[in-house]
């Protein structure tokens, strides 16, 4: 009975599998074999050169200064996200209004990345945006008309990913929290435990597991930023090249249309070893917040 | 049981690949052309050229126009359909990005039979009415592969209302009058220059001293010297000095650093800066935003002693994709949008020019019309560098030039790691 309900479900399961082999599978082998190429579309020779754009990309300074843009935002968005993230979770876990709360934490992560990046320009221009002309009515007027400059747009570019995402992990860390038992934090409470030792002894440990994987979420995330950073940063036609992390790299290098680079296979090779960097990262965090389960 | 799930499962099988069958399949009807345009729902352009296939269809009722207001980023998505082999019948577009995308490696139909063909309700052919070297931008192999219906040419754009306030009751002709009226305002507390922010924008300084120092050509065979040499020509460090010494007079509105397109143009169209070095775009750009009484007008980047004089000719037009199915149709519309009478909008709606030598300006551009019959030689935007060296032009120049209007390199800073620069890219890239 159970073999025939399995074979049941073959050709329902068949289509859905096709479709993914074809515009997932496919496309990434695909791409592998793209980047052993150089190519530059329709028309142009499609010439096999084996590793050499894996070996252009260890002098190409551009893909040097993208890796690293992408790397601190993994680590340093990243780490502040969390951090506020558990913050957050301290404050709302007894707070009345958490729902609410959380609903509003979460607004972000509805509204599209691109809106949000056109916003984020309006609120942050150096002559009508609102906290220039806040930062001026207050006296700070030395401090208005920065957050776009070449210096200085990157460290906004964090700042907005931080506040973009804070609500979404927010929502899984107090996912997580939800599942312990208010037992332990009574017993706690009553051998004398403060908030953070609460949060260190009872809520870390139990929601390990969350945590975990929020943080492979958040690595894969950060790896692959594109969409706000380019509506941020686009001026006219053009990204300045000093926020370019790995994703517009291989946007502006493979398909950006306004200024014809169309480096195909190289572009191709950017992106596999995006994938690359992905694997390792979560390797080597899934070993480090490697530990038993516990069990409650 | 089993019989009903495999049913299912094929018919839903079949069902999805039913509906992925192209229309042009299920019956002979009316020809169905398939246009793809640069421009967005709205646009002035997008209003004109809509009305034009609306006609053209009611002329031609067995062809239907079919057009998709794609935005600036439509060649992407053609160079797609190229590969596909299903691409639409016309593109329009910038000249410059097309030559990039398709037509430069032979993606693009030959359109010589256009060119010297009547167009439509005219006895003119559309050689007799659009000069040669505008044609010959996108001439290849023996053929025309462009049919433009816009072109642009830029300078410094001022309000001549306030030209007394901004010291331009009689522009400056020179290089010097302009860095000495740049000063003069500068010591008035007028900021001379608004800046739309880096990148290509701030590139029209170096690349106009470039055409005037070197004429055109010279900055697009510095562009390509795999070797960096052509860098040591004394008249680079002209070209980079003379940036450098106008950058630092601080010329540039306040915040201009941390600006984002389109606040240069608003914070000149509304009087807060005397010049614009920009596109002849600029008047249809920012009317909506510039003071009441604002009177458009338009002087040529300055001559240098001892320089060379060069018009910048940036069309937009049309290309028909190789693969395209409907090439008669395509071809017939363009020679019925190229009918003076209906080009007429792209003067009266849209406010800019068209190629065409026997029709006028509106009035925002007559300086740009008169600049672009002067008889000067033509130059391509940013002297071709854009389109033939865009890897070179993305990578090495735009960051360098970006630090040099900054103020933060000097001229000869700025030249030696250009050379270097060019150097590094050249080892592992052809262009």
């Amino acid at each position: 009975m159970i073999r025939s309900r399995r074979r049941l479900a073959l050709p329902f399961i068949l289509p859905a599998l096709l479709l993914y082999l074809a515009f997932s599978v496919y496309p990434a082998i695909d791409a592998l074999w793209l980047a052993l190429h150089s190519w530059q579309g329709a028309g142009t020779p499609f010439t096999y050169i084996g590793l050499g754009n894996f070996t252009k990309l260890t002098s190409d300074p551009v893909f040097w200064l993208s890796t690293r843009n992408s790397l601190l935002i993994v680590l340093v968005v990243g780490v502040a996200i969390f951090v506020i993230g558990f913050l957050f979770t301290a404050v709302l876990r007894t707070m009345r209004l958490r729902k609410t709360l959380r609903a509003i934490l979460f607004l972000p992560n509805v509204v599209p990345a691109v809106a949000l990046g056109i916003v984020w320009v309006m609120i942050l221009a150096p002559d009508f945006g609102i906290v220039n002309a806040a930062l001026r009515a207050i006296g700070l007027g030395r401090f208005a008309g920065i957050w776009l400059s070449p210096g200085v747009i990157f460290y906004t570019i964090m700042a907005a990913m931080v506040w973009i995402n804070t609500g979404f992990y927010t929502t899984i860390i107090l996912a997580g929290q939800d599942r312990i038992p208010a037992d332990y934090y009574d017993s706690a409470q009553v051998e004398g435990a403060d908030k953070f030792q609460q949060f260190w002894y009872v809520t870390l440990p139990m929601m390990w597991d969350v945590v975990s994987v929020a943080s492979v979420l958040w690595v894969i995330s950060g790896i692959k930023a594109f969409d706000f950073i380019y509506a941020f940063s686009l001026q006219g036609s053009f990204v300045p090249q000093n926020v370019w992390t790995m994703g517009i790299n291989v946007y502006m290098t493979a398909l950006a249309s306004r200024i014809p680079v169309y480096q195909l296979g190289y572009g191709s090779s950017i992106g596999i070893t995006m994938v690359v960097i992905v694997a390792v990262l979560v390797f080597l965090l899934r070993r480090v917040m490697r530990r038993e389960a516990i069990e409650y | 049981m089993k019989r009903l799930a495999w049913a299912l499962s094929l018919g839903l099988s079949v069902l999805l690949m039913a509906t992925g069958f192209p229309s042009s399949a299920r019956g002979a009807g009316p020809v169905t052309l398939t246009w793809w345009s640069m421009w967005n729902p709205g646009e002035p352009q997008m209003q004109v050229l809509d009305k034009i296939a609306k006609d053209f269809q009611q002329a031609n009722p067995n062809i239907k126009v079919n057009i998709l207001w794609g935005g600036r980023g439509i060649l992407a998505k053609v160079r797609q359909t190229l590969l596909t082999g299903n691409p639409p019948d016309l593109v329009d577009k910038d000249a410059d990005e097309m030559g990039g995308a398709f037509i430069s490696n032979g993606q693009a139909l030959p359109l010589d039979d256009v060119v010297n063909a009547k167009i439509e309700g005219e006895d003119k052919t559309i050689s007799a009415v659009v000069p040669n070297s505008y044609l010959k931008q996108f001439y290849m192999n023996g053929h025309y592969y462009l049919i433009p219906y816009e072109v642009i040419s830029s300078g410094f754009w001022y309000n001549s209302a306030q030209a007394g306030k901004f010291g331009l009751t009689n522009p400056p002709n020179t290089w010097d009058q302009f860095v000495a009226l740049a000063k003069t305002l500068k010591g008035k507390g007028i900021p001379p220059l608004a800046l739309d922010p880096l990148g290509i924008n701030s590139a029209y300084y170096f690349y106009w001293l470039a055409e005037r120092f070197g004429g055109p050509g010279a900055f697009n065979k510095a562009a390509g010297d795999k070797t960096g040499a052509a860098w040591n020509d004394p008249m680079w460090a002209k070209v980079s000095g003379a940036v450098a010494d106008l950058v630092a007079l601080k010329p540039f509105e306040p915040n201009y650093e941390g600006s984002k397109y389109p606040s240069g143009q608003n914070v000149w169209a509304q009087g807060n800066a005397a010049m614009l070095l920009m596109g002849s775009w600029a008047p249809s750009e920012t009317e909506k935003m510039a003071v009441p009484g604002f009177q458009y007008r338009m002087f040529p980047f300055p001559q240098v002693s001892g320089g060379k004089n060069s018009v910048e000719v940036y069309l937009i037009g049309w290309s028909i994709p190789k693969g395209a199915k409907q090439v008669d149709a395509a071809k017939k519309l363009m020679l019925y949008a190229m009918n003076k009478t209906r080009l007429q909008g792209i003067i009266d709606v849209a406010k800019n020019l068209t190629p065409r030598t026997d029709m006028s300006a509106p009035p925002e551009l007559k300086d740009v019309k008169a600049m672009l019959e002067s008889g000067a030689p033509v130059n391509r935007i940013y002297d071709g560098v854009q389109t033939d060296y865009p890897g070179w032009w993305q990578t090495v120049f735009i960051p360098l030039d970006d630090q040099l209007i900054l103020g933060k390199l000097t001229g000869t800073a700025f030249l030696s790691q250009l050379k270097q620069n060019s150097i590094n890219y050249y080892k592992t890239n052809s262009r």
